[in-house]
């Protein structure tokens, strides 16, 4: 019986020390040193995305910068292209020094066909700068950076293209200040490039 | 003396049980089947649902705060804005495990972790409409009327409402209708449609096509009430109104 008390009691205390100590970050080693995001920040989301150089990366690691951030996938040929060349219209309206500041971050649906070699593609074809980072993921992770941003989409099947699917989605471009934090959002195939360049510390 | 202690302890727990009403947590099986949601072009073939499990009823504020005390992640003072605003938990009790008022003001970040620390998952949005208007039951005069009847409440009701309360659906789930909103797993799929891959206006084209609803259409304005009401959504949104259930895949 005493026994049983013991191990009643252990298991308890285990518990309790486990459930009241902070949950241990996976991915801790990818954290920079810079401070911890606040609460309101994109930089919560501490899963892992794949970027076009097949590197993994938290989004955390944008930290210090303002980033341009827009939803997308690959093969899409009606909106995406459209939105990658907004971007780039956005980046050639600032300033050297904003520029140098500034991200530009392109986060895909498509987590079946976009790995880093149609990623690259993407780049090569719409003549992205170095300024731009696109990421691939697993789908539960772009499910909820998709549901932080109010980005819908929808897979949808099409025997017409390669793979058999398409998305359909909608199109939101965002603001994050160099901590993450959402400063100014447009839903739109158009970026207001004065509105944010006025938001991008110069 | 340790086989009585244990005996007596099981003994304990099956009185308990048997004691208490159809337990909450209770899942039914959905069995697979095709239908045609809101959102479906007349070109498009209709969706396939493979066979699931659902809860029957919603989550209750008691399950919730049980949950939250074995998750302190997800306690109010501990839960990031970008994944619960500030609604979140607001006039729950969550100090009552025995609540069986229905879980509301919770967002899609807590509600998918909650259902994940049951091994469970959140029904999709075409699950939850199939079991929604299955055979269309949910179009039978008593049952849209009650919907009807709903949409004309106070929003800050559901807060103290039991579950049960509300219909019951022909396969055995609760409060479908008349209760609570409800969060599915790909809620921000749902303004999105078929082709609106060089339309972002794809919101106003619901609401167009709602604004040429018919009278006798009012099946399909709850239904578009739905779709219009989740598409307004973002992740850490809370409400009044707004709950959830858990669905399971059949293995």
């Amino acid at each position: 019986m005493k026994k049983v008390i013991f191990l009643i009691v252990a298991v308890a205390t285990a518990t309790s020390t486990i459930s009241c100590k902070k949950p241990v970050d996976p991915h801790a080693a990818h954290q920079m040193d810079a401070q911890q995001p606040s609460g309101a920040s994109l930089y919560q989301f501490h899963d892992l995305f794949t970027d076009q150089n097949e590197k993994t990366m938290i989004l955390h690691q944008l930290q210090g910068k303002y980033v341009v951030l827009a939803m997308f996938y690959a093969t899409c040929t009606a909106i995406c292209p459209r939105i990658a060349a907004e971007m780039l219209r956005l980046e050639r309206s600032l300033s050297a020094n904003q520029r140098a500041n500034t991200r530009f971050v392109m986060i895909s649906f498509d987590h079946e066909r976009d790995n880093s070699t149609a990623l690259r593609k993407f780049i090569a074809k719409m003549k992205l700068t170095d300024s731009f980072t696109l990421l691939t993921g697993k789908a539960e992770s772009i499910r909820e950076i998709a549901a932080a941003l109010g980005v819908s989409y929808k897979k949808i099947p099409d025997d017409r293209v390669a793979g058999g699917y398409e998305y359909s989605h909608s199109s939101v471009f965002t603001l994050l200040s160099p901590q993450g934090e959402i400063v100014l959002q447009h839903a739109g195939l158009s970026v207001n490039v004065d509105t944010f360049s006025q938001k991008i510390g110069r | 003396m340790l086989t009585r202690y244990y005996a007596g302890f099981a003994c304990m727990i099956l009185g308990l049980m048997s004691l208490a009403p159809l337990a909450a947590a209770d899942m039914k099986p959905i069995a697979a089947g095709s239908f045609r949601p809101f959102d479906l072009k007349k070109e498009q073939k209709p969706v396939q649902i493979r066979s699931f499990f659902l809860d029957a009823y919603p989550v209750t504020s008691g399950e919730f705060a049980a949950f939250l005390q074995k998750t302190p992640a997800w306690q109010r003072a501990n839960v990031p804005a970008i994944k619960a605003d500030q609604g979140y938990l607001k006039n729950v009790d969550i100090s009552n495990l025995q609540s069986r008022t229905v879980m509301t003001q919770v967002s899609w970040y807590a509600a998918r972790a909650y259902c994940r620390t049951q091994g469970k998952r959140l029904p999709t949005l075409y699950e939850w409409e199939y079991v929604a208007t299955y055979k269309k039951w949910d179009a039978r005069p008593e049952v849209n009327s009650r919907i009807l009847a709903w949409f004309g409440k106070p929003n800050d009701l559901a807060t103290d409402t039991p579950i049960g309360t509300g219909l019951v659906s022909p396969q055995g789930i609760h409060d479908l209708h008349g209760l609570i909103w409800e969060w599915v797993d790909d809620f921000n799929s749902s303004s999105v449609t078929g082709d609106s891959r060089a339309d972002t206006d794809t919101e106003s084209n619901l609401f167009c096509g709602a604004s040429s609803l018919s009278g006798s259409d009012l099946r399909n304005y709850a239904t578009y009430m739905r779709y219009g009401m989740r598409s307004s959504l973002k992740g850490n949104y809370t409400g009044h109104n707004l709950g959830f259930r858990c669905a399971k895949d059949t293995k």
